[in-house]
């Protein structure tokens, strides 16, 4: 059974006032002082991308700077070696790299609260004091097999953004077409509440894309992320090439994950875990081996995940989940 | 028209098998065909690598009617407004890549990325992977860096050329307006754009939107080969549907005669 709208509303409403403390510090091989720089501190929306930090970040370490001509846009951040991809949200990126410990939310009371706003407001309040999570910003030495390469007008985040769309607007509905319909005053409304973090401009156009007219919700947009060690299988015809495999090789698993089962059950999150990463989810109902993070919080293998897109997906539309290995 | 996963293996197989077995003379700009990663996950894919001679493409540009001095500020323009049908038909699932004509006196070089290429030309690897989401094939355009000393320090760390250069490398005029907006006209050519997710390695690659290869491939599987395995089949058409807009077709040879080769 599917959960109420409001509910679906108060949990997406947490989910876009969800934030992480960062503390950013400037490369010491970009600083031109013998002594670094001092941290910029901000609170970032956790749906929201590095990206869009750049210009201001730029204007306060300017002063600071080797090579004072550099551009906002040639700069790239790192969290201990790992540089950080531009196109992952920011929560994606902390759940993947942080090692911090999701929350664990309480049991359900009863079954349709699995992805319900009480629990989501339970579970912030667990009494720990986040700690900032500290980056390094660098002007040089671009690790450029790694990360796309930004531009001075932000078309690169745009283009990428836009791409992900699409692709779960197809997953969502087997066409791109409600996307492809888009007016370019919803297109650019829609990128606008992006960066602006807006969540009412964002549902104005986001309501077209989830509930386009004559469709039928046939898919969950889902991608997995599975930290990787640079080896690969030996058995391998040939080995992905090790040069492309860096610090922070994540394994990203997609699979069409259908809204309900053969047996005309919902779909929940352990089922389809259990479908398309059986090995790592040898259960539906408990993660034995590895849990599903989700916006920091363990997420139950009991959600509804047609729910769960609606209210938990990512701007892009994708829930993007962390697969973080137990014990 | 959607390729699944095993069709897709299957024909992968066979057409690297089957290229293999072709003649130095008949192999075209391919200079290898290898399958990466194990077949079970999803992360495999084909790499073809070509190398794009020094020198090639302007003059075949010049030849197709585009003009040179307003290539740079203008070509996408001129494009658009035209809007002819020849730019919106799909391309001709069997032509042959453009490739290797001979050389223009005084014709501008854009047939090289500086820091990118060597004597040989520019080496390229198209990775071919099979998307889950669209269930059919995409193509990801990565540059090896080559092995010599590099132009610059910056060069080091960015192993992708800027678009405009792979852009002035690959893309005939006709199709540049395409290939930087699909939304230019009513074709079914895909966008060329620049994605920080190539399935096989995490990182950064151009890649040809898969949104409306189905549609595509619809109206070109229309054409009867006769006799070929479906999914090599499918796999050939493809590349006649997505291969023009960056000179990628399959060699001579590969379905002139597939009689008595392996596969």
């Amino acid at each position: 059974m599917s959960a109420p709208s409001s509910t679906i509303n108060a949990l997406q409403q947490k989910i876009w006032t969800g934030s992480l403390p960062l503390e950013i510090r400037l490369a010491a091989s970009d600083c031109r002082t013998y002594d670094e720089s001092d941290a910029y501190l901000i609170q970032t929306p956790r749906l929201s991308y590095l990206a869009f930090l750049l210009p201001r970040l730029h204007a306060f370490f300017a002063a600071s700077l080797i090579n004072p001509d550099v551009s906002a846009h040639e700069a790239w951040l790192d969290f201990e070696g790992v540089p950080l991809k531009w196109h992952y949200p920011l929560g994606l990126l902390y759940d993947l790299y942080s090692g911090v410990e999701p929350v664990h939310l309480p049991a359900p009371r009863r079954r349709t609260e699995d992805v319900g706003s009480s629990n989501i407001a339970q579970a912030g309040n667990t009494g720990i004091e986040p700690q900032p999570w500290r980056l390094t910003i660098h002007y040089s030495d671009f690790p450029g097999d790694q990360l796309i390469q930004l531009d001075g007008e932000g078309r690169a985040m745009q283009d990428s953004f836009i791409n992900a769309v699409k692709e779960a607007d197809f997953i969502r509905n087997g066409t791109a077409r409600a996307v492809m319909s888009l007016s370019k005053q919803d297109s650019d409304q829609l990128w606008k509440s992006v960066q602006s973090h807006n969540l009412d401009l964002f549902n104005s156009v986001n309501t077209k894309l989830l509930h386009p007219p004559g469709t039928e919700l046939r898919h969950v947009p889902l991608k997995l992320y599975l930290p990787t060690t640079s080896t690969t299988d030996p058995s391998a015809t040939d080995s992905i090439p090790e040069e492309t495999k860096a610090a922070g090789h994540i394994r990203v698993v997609q699979s069409l994950v259908p809204v309900q089962l053969a047996s005309k059950q919902p779909q929940t999150l352990g089922t389809a875990l259990n479908s398309v990463l059986p090995t790592i989810f040898p259960s539906r109902r408990n993660p034995l081996l590895a849990q599903p993070v989700l916006h920091g919080a363990a997420v139950p293998m009991g959600a509804n995940l047609a729910d769960l897109g609606r209210a938990a997906g990512y701007l892009d539309g994708f829930l993007h989940v962390a697969v973080v290995m137990l014990g | 028209m959607s390729l699944t996963r095993p069709e897709f293996l299957s024909a992968a197989r066979t057409l690297t098998a089957r290229w293999q077995t072709l003649p130095a003379c008949e192999q075209g700009d391919w200079e290898d065909v290898r399958w990466f990663g194990n077949d079970a996950e999803e992360t495999s894919f084909l790499r073809i690598t070509r190398v794009v001679p020094t020198t090639t493409s302007n003059d075949e540009r010049t030849r197709e009617g585009d003009d040179e001095d307003n290539e740079v500020d203008g070509a996408g323009d001129h494009d658009h407004e035209d809007s002819d049908s020849s730019a919106i038909e799909p391309p001709d699932p069997l032509a042959l890549p453009r490739h290797k004509s001979s050389t223009t006196p005084g014709a501008r070089d854009l047939s090289t990325i500086t820091g990118y290429s060597n004597l040989d030309g520019t080496r390229i690897h198209c990775d071919i992977t099979h998307s889950p989401t669209y269930q059919v094939p995409v193509l990801y355009l990565t540059f090896p860096s080559p092995a010599y000393p590099l132009a610059n320090e910056k060069q080091k760390h960015s192993p992708l050329p800027p678009a405009e250069s792979v852009f002035d490398l690959l893309v005939p005029g006709p199709y540049q307006a395409q290939l930087r907006n699909p939304s230019a006209g009513p074709t079914n050519l895909p966008a060329l754009s620049l994605t920080g997710a190539h399935p096989g390695t995490d990182g950064p690659a151009y890649f040809l939107h898969p949104c409306r290869t189905q549609e595509g491939m619809e109206r070109l599987l229309a054409v009867d080969l006769g006799g070929e395995e479906e999914g090599l089949r499918y796999l050939g058409l493809w590349m006649g549907l997505v291969g023009p807009g960056v000179g990628l077709g399959m060699p001579m040879g590969m379905f002139a005669d597939g009689r008595g080769r392996t596969g």
